[in-house]
């Protein structure tokens, strides 16, 4: 196995693909699972200008229940979170981008009683759309660095409801959000070595209020904030780039508010660990696999939070 | 859901009680100022009541007038404590509605379905409620039941998850002496805080609102009889029932629906829907099904220790590590504009989370207002 230092253009990419390729970057967990948000999908490669298309699959699987940052001995609630997406990408040149993203998703909770009985609930359908302006410079330094402005507008389906009792389901099982959601994020490269690369980044997500219930109610989900850091291991195998890397991943999200109250069960500190890869063949597909788990958390109240998380992908370039 | 069916049970459960704990004492003796209770004799859909309550006490209770098929009449009293109220027979009648002076000693008053929440909570609940002194307002809607409920679909929501609040299967208690001044010793509860006291089965418990504000409902069990004690933080509403027997299965949890904003309790037996302010099933397999209410009272922990030197108090040993002294909603309790859940009316007569006391007789209410009293 020859380990080389890969194209810095190709590694700058592809280390900003470990950011931004997180289909859920910016979602919402409380007891709820992923709220499907803005999915920062930049998927761009400057070496070639024009169209690229890229699929992805997020599953989050929640069981774990926590009271602040305790998990609590109960098995009985779990929700499965599949989200799938399609991305499109157009490189205006070499330093601006933009990008839309379209988000399918199905979300199944589960509740167990004490007595055994099982209740279900399934949600499912088109999520939130989002469109992205991306920056990125071009020098030739240690540092790369990618700037990103993004919109989430509020597609997706918010009134779902439960075919078995006629009720609308929460605003976190719906698949679509109902709100306009404005996030930026900034993220880092810097080259250590030639086999060893530095990133470090951050969002912010600000949210809006979506109305329910005739506009009776308004529910908005906490802005949230995320800083991730990690380090990657670039090296090629015969015709394929691999990216082998680990990241940190803290989130933190503010309480939910229904109109101007603040909800209890919501918001809160995690911490994440992400192992991943990344393989390239010949700069025209990139197939991507990252795993995620919980590190640390402390969160509001109690709140049902993730177990286990991964995602894959694949990006063409057309 | 009739209130024949509840003054019915109310005479079985008063009778019942036999030896109730008797803990009260001449407060007059020790020359302290003895608040004077008001007394307002009413009628709720055309059943006629008492209400007693003392304002600066924040406590509010309710009786039927009817004794034995005749209506009797009820004024106000300060001689002494624990006797808040006396009937034209002179017979003094305790918080409770028992008689613990005079020729009836003994004569317990069925109760009524009533209790303390927000205005909000009722009003929405009854449109167009009776205010004490003020009437009723005309709302042109029709609450109309869908989807297998017995209650319009339109107004049950879902806030927290199916039974991700957790309530609790049995409670723990300790007596508390007041007459202990050691610091060290002080309960989690607090003279401001409110408590509700259950007098049923020849016991007297006191279950601090601090915990059921973290599990809404608690399920005992007194003298080998089931019952659950209700309290939701949204409403600011309490009841307790009766459960149907004695086993896990039969325990109530929180759903996480709310109707009107206020809590659907469900059984775990059937994963039958429960609401709250009647005790009534209005969805799944005992859809029809009606409770029965037990009567209790709602006031600070600092009053009741006026009326009960040696309470039976719950306390926080629930096998949960929350931080029972916080109250966990922030300035839910004041904030009028934090509403939470769609409501069928909202009627801007008082502020929305002013307390009042209200009684329901057959789907019809009425509230009282604490400067009423």
């Amino acid at each position: 196995m020859k380990i080389l230092f890969v194209h810095r253009r190709l590694v700058f990419i592809v280390t900003m693909l470990i950011y931004f390729l997180h289909p859920q970057a910016y979602s919402q967990a409380c007891c709820t699972s992923a709220v499907p948000a803005a999915s920062n999908q930049l998927d761009f490669n400057r070496e070639v200008y024009g169209l690229s298309i890229r699929l992805d699959y997020d599953h989050n699987f929640l069981n774990d229940l926590i009271y602040e940052r305790e998990e609590l001995e109960d098995d009985s609630r779990k929700r499965v979170s599949n989200t799938y997406f399609l991305s499109l990408t157009y490189m205006l040149d070499s330093s601006w981008g933009v990008s839309v993203a379209l988000p399918f998703v199905d979300k199944v909770e589960t509740n167990t009683s004490l007595t055994g009985n099982v209740s279900e609930l399934r949600t499912g359908g088109l999520s939130d759309i989002s469109a992205f302006i991306k920056w990125q410079n071009t020098g030739r330094g240690n540092w790369q660095i990618i700037s990103t402005l993004g919109v989430k507008i509020p597609t997706g389906i918010v009134d779902e409801i439960n075919e078995e009792n006629g009720i609308l389901y929460s605003a976190d099982l719906q698949p679509g959000t109902g709100s306009w959601d404005f996030l930026f994020a900034v993220e880092g490269v810097y080259k250590i070595k030639p086999r060893l690369l530095f990133n470090i980044g951050g969002s912010y997500t600000l949210t809006t209020p979506a109305d329910r219930f005739d506009s009776q109610i308004s529910y908005k989900f906490g802005n949230t904030l995320q800083i991730l850091m990690g380090a990657a291991v670039p090296f090629v195998s015969g015709a394929i780039e691999f990216l082998p890397f680990l990241n940190l991943r803290s989130r933190f999200s503010e309480k939910d508010q229904v109109n101007d109250s603040f909800e209890p069960n919501t918001g809160g500190f995690w911490l994440n660990i992400q192992p991943g890869v990344r393989a390239i063949i010949n700069n025209k597909v990139m197939f991507s696999l990252i795993a995620q788990a919980p590190v640390y958390r402390n969160l509001t109240g109690v709140q049902l939070s993730t177990s286990y998380r991964f995602q894959t992908g694949v990006l063409i370039n057309l | 859901m009739t209130s024949l069916k509840h003054g019915t049970f109310f005479v079985m459960v008063l009778l019942i009680l036999g030896c109730a704990k008797d803990t009260y004492h001449d407060l007059g003796n020790r020359g302290e100022n003895i608040p004077r209770y008001h007394v307002i004799e009413d009628n709720v859909n055309g059943a006629p009541v008492v209400v007693v309550g003392n304002q600066s006490d924040d406590l509010i209770v309710a009786f039927s007038r009817e004794v034995n098929g005749y209506i009797r009449s009820f004024n106000e009293t300060s001689e002494f404590l624990p006797a808040v109220m006396k009937d034209g027979y002179d017979n003094y009648y305790d918080i409770f509605g028992r008689a613990i002076k005079g020729p009836d000693k003994g004569l317990e008053l069925n109760g009524v379905n009533s209790g303390m929440g927000f205005w909000f909570a009722f009003s929405s609940r009854y449109p167009g409620i009776e205010l004490y002194d003020q009437g009723t307002r005309d709302y042109d809607i029709i609450l109309e039941p869908d989807h297998d409920w017995l209650v319009p679909t339109a107004f049950v929501s879902q806030g927290a998850g199916f039974d991700v609040i957790q309530s609790l299967q049995e409670a723990s208690f300790e007596e508390y002496d007041v007459r202990i001044d050691d610091p060290d010793i002080q309960y989690l509860v607090r003279d401001n805080d409110h408590v509700i006291i259950v007098n049923f089965a020849g016991e007297q418990r006191v279950y601090p609102l601090s915990i059921l504000y973290r599990h809404e409902i608690v399920n005992d069990e007194v003298q080998g009889i089931p019952i659950s004690v209700t309290h939701h933080p949204l409403t600011g509403t309490s009841k307790v029932w009766i459960r149907p027997v004695i086993s896990s299965e039969e325990s109530f949890g929180v759903s996480g629906f709310v109707y009107n904003g206020n809590m659907l309790a469900f059984d775990r037996a059937t994963l039958s829907y429960w609401t709250q302010l009647e005790g009534l099933c209005v969805y799944g397999p005992l859809r029809g099904e009606q409770l029965d209410l037990i009567p209790h009272i709602e006031t600070t922990w600092k009053t009741w220790r006026n009326f009960d030197r040696t309470p039976h108090v719950m306390t926080a040993e629930t096998g949960f590590s929350h931080n029972y002294s916080v109250y966990p909603f922030g300035d839910y309790r004041t904030n009028h504009n934090a509403i939470s859940h769609p409501l069928a009316v909202d009627d801007d007569r008082l502020p929305r989370k002013e307390r009042v006391f209200c009684i329901e007789v057959d789907g019809v209410a009425k509230a009282y207002r604490m400067e009423d009293f």
